[in-house]
């Protein structure tokens, strides 16, 4: 892959979306403090899965995310 | 944690309240009378229950995958088309990702004139693959380069190659994939876009992926897209929301290939066929005015 510095536009192009998500993380704090309770919970059982609560995680960022992320494609 | 396949080290939050784990004793005071005692224990048990069902230890979520949200295309309209330009990246797309793998058997290189590429360009890159076609008149099979009616090439002869390539799990042909799956384009862009870390707890069998978007979660698929994986003619930047927006919108296209004639030709059946009704209705109710206002009376 080049290396050069002297390109102008040959870097490579980064996706937003992963900056988008992070931003939406901060107003479900609920959802995340939710998750990691379980987490803590069936780390202290030994078994479990918090599947469920990683859900809700993701369907609040993604409620967030989804009407914003194609601004920023074409 | 999310998009990133590596484990990220945040620092912790602070460790939730005790309220929200269930307590086996409450804090009043311990009584020593044996009957108050006894009222303790039945209050404490009903304390513990309770605090199971607090709200903020359930989760909303009972499925066994989340549902893709609707993004913001432009082809969802009443009226809307295609993006002609995106069905053409998409097409590239799948071209140098998914045919590597995933077949397209129901689309043929006429399909693709008028919508990505022009006959000559069409013909010049059927004309690139080889087809295997025949028998000949000496009842031998042939290769031929590719033509405008040679569907688009598959990546494995059949399903066992398919498969053995594969561990087991054959990838899916894309043709109908738009209409064969719930959530249509926006269930395929949130797959493309939706990799991420299994959650605590979760069982994952060697060579899958998490995908919270695939029922079950366990995708036999890798991620596939990478940033600046393809290179575009027309110069946009090859994101991987990008690309995702482009092969979803293609393989929509793939799926409907009828959804531009449809929208227009189902536009003007519906306005005349609504002026005809109008028309019609008011004719027959004049018609009908004198016998519906009809009254009849009894003189005696």
């Amino acid at each position: 892959m080049e290396d050069d510095d002297d390109d102008d536009d040959d870097d490579e192009p980064v996706d937003v979306l992963p900056k988008l998500r992070e931003e939406c993380m901060s107003g479900c704090k609920k959802e995340i403090d939710n998750y990691k309770a379980c987490e803590e919970r069936i780390a202290e059982k030994g078994h479990g899965d918090c599947e469920s609560w990683y859900f809700d995680q993701l369907a609040c960022v993604d409620k967030c995310v989804v009407p914003k992320l194609f601004e920023y494609t074409k | 944690m999310l998009g990133s396949r590596q484990k990220s080290h945040t620092s912790h939050p602070s460790p939730p309240p005790s309220s929200l784990l269930p307590h086996p004793n409450p804090t009043p005071p311990h009584p020593t009378h044996p009957q108050a005692l006894h009222r303790v224990a039945l209050g404490s048990a009903s304390a513990a229950s309770l605090a199971f069902l607090s709200t903020t230890l359930l989760s909303k979520s009972s499925d066994d995958h989340i549902p893709s949200l609707g993004y913001t295309w432009t082809h969802t309209g009443f009226l809307d088309a295609f993006d002609a330009k995106a069905v053409r990246r998409g097409y590239q797309v799948y071209k140098e990702v998914c045919a590597t793998c995933h077949s397209l058997e129901k689309i043929h290189f006429r399909e693709l004139q008028g919508v990505t590429h022009s006959s000559k360009e069409l013909i010049e890159m059927a004309s690139e693959i080889d087809v295997v076609d025949g028998p000949n008149d000496e009842g031998e099979m042939f290769e031929r380069p590719g033509k405008l009616s040679d569907p688009l090439p598959k990546p494995y002869a059949n399903e066992e190659a398919g498969r053995a390539a594969n561990g087991g799990a054959l990838p899916p042909d894309l043709s109908l994939m738009a209409k064969a799956r719930h959530g249509g384009v926006d269930y395929i862009f949130a797959l493309l876009t939706g990799y991420c870390e299994a959650p605590a707890g979760k069982v994952m069998l060697p060579g899958l992926y998490y995908n919270p978007y695939f029922a079950g979660g366990a995708i036999a698929m890798p991620p596939p897209l990478q940033d600046g994986q393809v290179t575009y003619p027309d110069g946009t930047e090859a994101t991987t929301s990008q690309m995702a927006r482009d092969v979803s919108v293609f393989l929509n296209w793939a799926a409907e290939p009828e959804h531009d004639e449809r929208k227009l030709q189902g536009f003007k059946y519906l306005t005349v066929l609504g002026l005809t009704l109008a028309v019609t209705g008011y004719y027959k109710r004049f018609r009908w005015s004198t016998l519906k206002t009809r009254k009849i009376s009894y003189v005696n």
